[in-house]
């Protein structure tokens, strides 16, 4: 697979050009101070280090949000905010540079380790990653940062350098773990505008303000104990139900949100003086809290992922039960050859786009022997964008990658290399943005493409693939089934002309028979004339016969000419008892210059089929010269041929085959053709008619019947063709 | 005339019939063996193919006999084997049909020939006529 992911500053489905990241770095500049003034707030002097410090959870958003070649433009936007926000707050320059630097590294440390661990953009989907979450933004990145901070606080501030490190490892980590969850998570749905649903909202609202409540009565001064007799004085477990009803309903995100409110609460509480734990002094009791909120975040952010990765195995397995569904559809729409036609591809075709959410599917098939019929496709909408027409020389640089078998996958337009400019320039054209390309069969392709930047998930492009194979090997078929016919026509035109000239004799008896009678009667007609008495009335007799004579003359060469015709006839309704007649007619005078007797047993009622008139004349011809064939040796007497015709005739809608029974009198088949009469290898070079036997099974077999032969109870053999009943085929 | 085919059948008895002679039809060689000869014919024109028995087959059937007569044998289908056994086996002439009616009458008087040396000691040799 060639996959052509978006240009550098590409995330997700979106395209970072550069007003993109002027807008990322004011959005980082807005949410670190914002989240800075919270901390300043939070910060108890004389400590420097804040008991609650959003900042460093902000960068790290940011950072897991953007491109690694694009970090400087976070810490370069989140510079002068830190600088004026912490200076104004009377810290020294020095000390301001030094602790950027060491919140640049925590933030550093927690995106870029998850980075490494998560292969990828960071996804809370899972109990794993959420673990690695964990493990790396929550514990690692704040207790490694702190050591270098604590160190520069002790150094210039004078501070006991275990007390800062200790306080700030707390902080963080209760911030990385409550505000990076809720922060990636909210921008990545505001950036796919897949905003909750109205009841979600109002369900979380519901959530955050029972949350903002009870964490009030836990942690502030609203104390439960004062109007709820025998509540603790610190009912920190009325936060278990609720933050265990948010890592259900709401996953990593919700829980992370809940956790950030109920933090700021318990903070905020203890910048007014309350302290939920009495027994401790209040910057103390502010940690026991962050510990207690840290401790119990992790098990519910794990169930959390937990529940999210069984709900993603569950639509998984969904989304698969439904794709094999589709699989089956499609299949079934190629089972059955009648139905078969242009119309089946454009329906699965729009089936595809629609369970893919393609804007545009086109079906290139490749080098095909109906060229009109290469390209097809399907349009989301009616003004959509137009595939067709163009071939694949609109998009050389594509095409050339699926003529070496590759498939090419398209996240954006611009994610095209150099060489694909004229691509780019028919993508541009066509208002396509992402395209998801899979090769066909014989230099063909299926095409996915949508108006916006898609990233293509793995998942999507196998069943491209998948379906691709499906609908290119039913294309193979029909092609094969397309040459097979042809070479079938082709046969059985040999056939014919074989068969022809072995009548010809015949034929050329028919016709001289009745030039012999108008020669005969015109001469004799012209003695009269030349005579001295004038006959009128025998005259008058000799021109109706040499008009009969003309007549037969011209039934003979119209038989000839149906015979030999090239042109395929469309399927009509066919009387097995005419076709018989028809060929008994034509055979009538090889029937006497072999001295053979061919009788006929016809029923009383028409047995139709649906077929070519032409085609089954020519097989039950073959059928029946090889049985003169096969009598031609024996006494003269013993030239016997019985053609007849079978049917159900009181029930003409019975599900029975109709069959025409050719029966001779000769010595039957010989022993080793008997499992292959009709086959035109194995008798071809034995006996003249193979070819003519394989072209007649070839034609019976097209019309959905079969040729079976046996033993005949006086010796010699019986032929019977099959044919279903004209009722069968119509139904 | 000994032929199968009702057309043929009519033609050559008008022809035959413009040119001054008696003219019998028979159907197959069958029936001109099974009907009585009075007045005896002196020269069958006969078909060589025909259900049952061949014109051929006639001739050889006759040959010898106290029916035994001149025969033109005409065909349509004329090829050389069957010209060259119908003529070895003593045909007075052989047409091929279409045939030009100038030709019949030709073979016919060859034929009448032949009968009235029948009964002499010389016999003309047979010949083949293209119609």
């Amino acid at each position: 697979v060639q996959r052509l992911v978006a240009p550098p500053a590409t995330v997700g489905r979106r395209v970072f050009t550069n007003q993109n990241l002027l807008a990322v770095a004011i959005a980082v500049a807005a949410a670190y101070y914002v989240s800075a003034q919270v901390g300043l707030f939070l910060t108890f002097p004389p400590a420097t280090t804040s008991v609650l410090w959003p900042p460093n959870a902000i960068l790290t958003s940011a950072l897991l949000l953007v491109p690694m070649r694009h970090w400087w433009v976070c810490f370069a936007a989140a510079f002068p905010v830190h600088v004026v926000l912490e200076v104004g707050a009377g810290f020294s320059p020095p000390l301001v540079a030094l602790l950027f630097l060491t919140n640049c590294s925590e933030a550093a440390i927690a995106a870029g380790g998850l980075r490494v661990v998560g292969r990828g953009p960071i996804r809370f989907d899972s109990f794993g990653r959420v673990a690695a979450f964990i493990g790396i933004a929550g514990f690692v990145a704040p207790i490694v940062s702190s050591f270098f901070d604590a160190a520069v606080v002790s150094a210039l501030r004078h501070e006991p350098y275990w007390d800062v490190w200790r306080a700030r490892v707390f902080a963080n980590t209760l911030t990385e773990i409550s505000v990076v969850p809720a922060v990636v998570l909210g921008v990545r749905a505001l950036s796919q505008r897949s905003l909750p649903s109205p009841r979600a909202l109002l369900e979380g609202a519901i959530l955050g303000v029972a949350v903002g409540f009870v964490a009030a009565g836990v942690f502030g001064n609203l104390r439960f104990a004062d109007f709820m007799p025998g509540i603790p004085r610190t009912p920190t477990v009325l936060l278990l139900p609720l933050l265990f009803w948010g890592s259900v309903r709401f996953g990593v995100g919700g829980v992370s949100a809940m956790l950030l409110l109920a933090a700021l609460v318990a903070s905020v509480s203890a910048a007014h003086g309350f302290r939920p734990f009495d027994i401790l002094p209040p910057l103390e009791s502010l940690m026991a809290v962050q510990l207690y909120l840290t401790v119990m975040s992790v098990p519910l952010m794990c169930l959390a992922g937990l529940i999210e990765e069984r709900r993603q195995a569950a639509a998984e397995l969904s989304a698969r039960l439904r794709f094999e569904g589709l699989l089956a559809q499609i299949s079934a729409s190629f089972v059955c050859p009648k139905r078969r036609s242009l119309s089946v591809y454009d329906e699965c075709l729009s089936r595809i786009g629609q369970f893919l959410q393609a804007d545009a599917v086109c079906m290139d098939t490749g080098r095909t022997q109906r060229d009109h019929e290469r390209f097809r496709q399907w349009r989301r909408t009616d003004n959509g964008p137009r595939l067709l027409g163009r071939g694949p020389l609109y998009f050389p640089w594509i095409q050339s990658r699926i003529d070496e078998g590759q498939t090419v996958t398209c996240e954006s337009r611009d994610g095209l290399p150099e060489q694909a400019n004229a691509d780019r320039a028919a993508l541009a054209v066509l208002d396509l943005q992402a395209a998801v390309v899979v090769p066909f069969a014989k230099g063909g392709s299926l095409v996915l493409a949508s108006h916006a930047p898609r990233a293509w998930r793995e998942i999507e492009v196998d069943q491209v693939r998948l379906l691709a194979e499906v609908l290119s090997n039913a294309w193979l078929r029909e092609e094969t089934e397309f040459e097979l016919q042809r070479a079938r026509h082709g046969l059985a035109q040999v056939a014919r002309l074989v068969s022809m000239g072995e009548l010809m004799s015949s034929l050329a008896h028919e016709i001289n028979q009745p030039l012999t009678g108008i020669l005969s009667n015109a001469q004799a007609a012209g003695r009269m004339l030349d005579g001295a008495a004038l006959r009128t009335t025998e005259l008058r007799a000799i021109v109706g016969d040499i008009i009969e004579d003309n007549r037969r003359a011209s039934d003979v060469i119209n038989r000839m000419r149906e015979m030999t015709a090239r042109t395929a006839t469309p399927p009509e309704m066919v009387d097995l008892n005419a076709v018989v007649r028809d060929v008994a007619v034509l055979v009538s005078s090889e029937t006497i210059i072999r001295n053979v007797s061919v009788t006929l047993r016809l029923t009383s009622q028409p047995v139709c089929v649906v077929g070519a008139r032409v085609e089954l004349q020519q097989a039950l011809l073959n059928v029946l010269s090889n049985a003169m064939d096969a009598v031609s040796d024996r006494d003269v007497d013993m030239r016997l041929v019985h053609v007849s015709v079978e049917a159900d005739e009181r029930d003409p809608a019975s599900n029975e085959d109709v069959r025409v029974i050719v029966r001779d009198s000769g010595c039957g088949w010989k022993p080793p053709s008997v499992p292959r009469p009709f086959d035109a290898l194995a008798d071809l070079g034995a006996d003249d008619h193979g070819l003519a036997l394989a072209v007649a099974r070839a034609i019976i077999e097209n019309h959905g019947g079969m040729i079976t032969t046996e033993p005949d109870a006086t010796g010699g053999a019986m032929v019977t063709i099959s044919l279903p009943h004209a009722m069968r085929s119509a139904a | 005339v000994i032929d199968d085919d009702v057309s043929v059948q009519r033609a050559l008895r008008r022809l035959l019939q413009c040119a001054g002679y008696d003219v019998l039809i028979c159907s197959s060689a069958i029936e001109f063996l099974s009907m009585p000869h009075s007045p005896r014919p002196v020269c069958a024109i006969v078909d060589v193919r025909m259900p049952g028995m061949t014109g051929i087959e006639l001739q050889a059937a006759l040959s010898g006999t106290r029916l035994d007569l001149p025969m033109i044998m005409i065909s349509g289908h004329a090829d050389g084997a069957t010209m060259a056994r119908a003529l070895s086996a003593g045909a007075t002439a052989f047409l091929s049909k279409p045939f030009e009616d100038q030709a019949l009458l030709d073979a016919v008087e060859l034929a009448l020939q032949r009968h009235r040396q029948m009964h002499t000691a010389s016999v003309p040799a047979p010949v083949a006529i293209k119609g």
